[in-house]
This record gives structure tokens, C-alpha cells and sequence, in this order.
């Protein structure tokens, strides 16, 4: 007797779910199995993106992305949210190689300086000087927020410019970091936090022309 | 980070910005949440500021470079090969 299509479907599906990418297991299989057009597609789309990635971590790009790839391809097909993120986590694993990145960096900092705020016990323990409006961004205000996420320690830069930058998903993110996700978001936000504040002391040196 | 009570302080809910603009926020925390932000005006504008800063770093992205290198491709195209010799066609596990 014939096995029934679904089973079939079943047996063929649990043989592919070696698949690096529950995103795109068509994808991922190519890969696997050593498709190199579907290989260079991939580099077509993801090696323009990871080189400015990297220029933008202040990375020697070169050698370090070269190696990512070796490290990618011969990982190929573990396990990852997607193939995009295995490729970036095979970077940031080189490149912390190569720089002071610690995970643990600001961890107890606050996103607003505590004396912006009425002190713990006030009725709305609000603001002291609130924000105002940014206005419209200007070439100034863009060199000052460069300046700033230069300034930033090595993993807040990483997942600032992953997520906002290369528009990496938290879950993407938080694997090329080996973080977990809250530990990422963690780092977002305060990378987010001193990017913010950078502009607003800008504006308030009369940067908005 | 969780939110305890009935209200923040905006102290708390500058905290809890990229937990709500990344939808990671429970149901009764945003509540509490949206609460404090339709009544305060400092911390919409906070939020504003912050969702500005957001954009503006996308902003900063250079453009992409159109080509890859010729010597580029082909180096990692033999790596890619290197990786399909090693491991054979229908063993993807190795």
C-alpha cells in the first residue's frame, strides 16, 4: 500500500529541517547542498550590506568579512533564526576577536540622567527640564549623532547599527550578538538612549540651524 | 523590564521606550503605558525624540556599493566550493 501523500510531506519535511533559515528552508537548502547560484545571490545581497556594517563598526573590513564568510560557509546549515543573521554572528564573532566588545557594557545605566527628573517620592516624580522638539535634521545634526554612536562602546554600536541600522529583526539581532533578547534590547535601548541624548545636547547648543 | 503598578513615573517610562516601540510591552504595561503618555506631554515628546534619533541613524547608512569586487566573488565562490566538496550532495548535516 502507497504511504499517503501527507506522510510523505512529513517524511521529506523532517529530512530538510536541517534548514539554516526557517525564514526561507528553500534557500537554505540550496546552500546545503552546495547550489552556488543560490550562493551567489545570497553574497549578491548580504556581502554589500555586511562590508558597510562593518565600515560603520569601524571594523578593518576586509579581513574580518573574508573570514566571516569562511565561518559562515562552513557552518552551513546550523541552526539560526535566519541565514542573514548566521552570516552577521559569524562577523561579530571575528570582529570581537579583533576589538574590546564586551556584552556587559552600561548595563546599570539610566536612559535619562536622574537629575532631569524631581526626585524619587515626588507626586509625579516628572520632569525637571523636559524634552522638546527636535527640529528638522540638518548635516550637523547627522555628523553629531555619527560622532556619537562612534563614541558608543563596541556592542551598543553593534546592535544600534544592526537593528536601526541594517534593519536586523530583535531576534535576528540578538543571535549575531549571542545575547539573549532581552539582553539585546537591553543594549538597544541605551544605545538608543545616549544616541538621543547626543542630538538633544546638540540642539541645545544651538545646532538647529 | 516590568511595570508594577496602576501608573509610571516618567522617570519608569522613559525605561520602558524601546520595550513599547519594539511591541515587547504586555498587554497591561502598554495600557499603563499609553495611559501616562496621552496625559504627559514630556514624555510624548520623548517618544517623539526618540523615534526621530531611530530614524535618523537609518539615515546615516551609506549607500551600497552596486559591485562586488571580480576577486571578491570569486574567492568566496571557492570557498563556497571548498564547503560543497566537503560535504556530499544529499548529507547537508555532514
Amino acid at each position: 500500500m502507497p504511504a499517503p501523500r501527507v506522510l510523505l510531506l512529513a517524511l521529506m519535511s523532517s529530512t530538510t529541517d536541517a534548514s539554516s533559515d526557517p525564514r526561507d528552508p528553500d534557500l537554505a537548502r540550496a546552500l546545503a547542498e552546495g547550489d552556488e547560484a543560490a550562493f551567489e545571490c545570497f553574497v549578491a545581497e548580504h556581502h554589500p550590506s555586511l562590508v558597510r556594517f562593518a565600515r560603520s563598526l569601524g571594523a578593518r573590513e576586509k579581513g574580518v568579512v573574508a573570514l566571516a564568510w569562511t565561518d559562515f560557509i562552513a557552518r552551513l546549515p546550523e541552526p539560526a533564526p535566519s541565514l542573514k543573521s548566521a552570516l552577521y554572528r559569524a562577523f561579530i564573532e571575528r570582529w570581537r576577536q579583533v576589538t574590546d566588545a564586551r556584552l556587559d557594557e552600561g548595563s546599570a545605566e539610566p536612559a535619562v540622567a536622574s537629575d532631569r527628573f524631581h526626585p524619587t517620592g515626588h507626586r509625579w516624580g516628572g520632569w525637571i527640564v523636559p524634552p522638546s522638539r527636535f527640529p528638522g535634521a540638518t548635516e550637523d545634526a547627522r555628523r553629531a549623532l555619527q560622532s556619537a554612536i562612534s563614541a558608543l562602546p563596541a556592542t551598543m554600536r553593534a546592535v544600534l547599527l544592526l537593528r536601526d541600522g541594517e534593519g536586523l529583526d530583535e531576534e535576528e539581532a540578538a543571535f549575531a550578538l549571542g545575547l539573549d533578547e532581552a539582553a539585546q534590547r537591553r543594549l538597544l535601548h541605551l544605545a538608543r538612549s545616549r544616541a538621543r541624548a547626543a542630538l538633544e545636547a546638540h540642539y541645545a547648543a544651538g545646532g538647529a540651524s | 523590564m516590568s511595570i508594577s503598578g496602576e501608573t509610571m513615573s516618567c522617570r519608569e517610562i522613559v525605561e520602558v521606550m524601546t520595550e513599547y516601540i519594539e511591541g515587547t510591552l504586555d498587554d497591561r504595561d502598554r495600557v499603563v503605558f499609553e495611559r501616562h503618555i496621552a496625559q504627559c506631554p514630556p514624555c510624548r515628546e520623548y517618544l517623539l525624540q526618540l523615534r526621530a534619533t531611530i530614524g535618523l541613524v537609518a539615515g546615516l547608512r551609506a549607500p551600497l556599493e552596486e559591485e562586488i569586487p571580480e576577486d571578491t566573488k570569486a574567492a568566496l565562490l571557492e570557498a563556497f566550493r571548498g564547503f560543497k566538496r566537503s560535504k556530499p550532495r544529499g548529507e547537508p548535516d555532514g
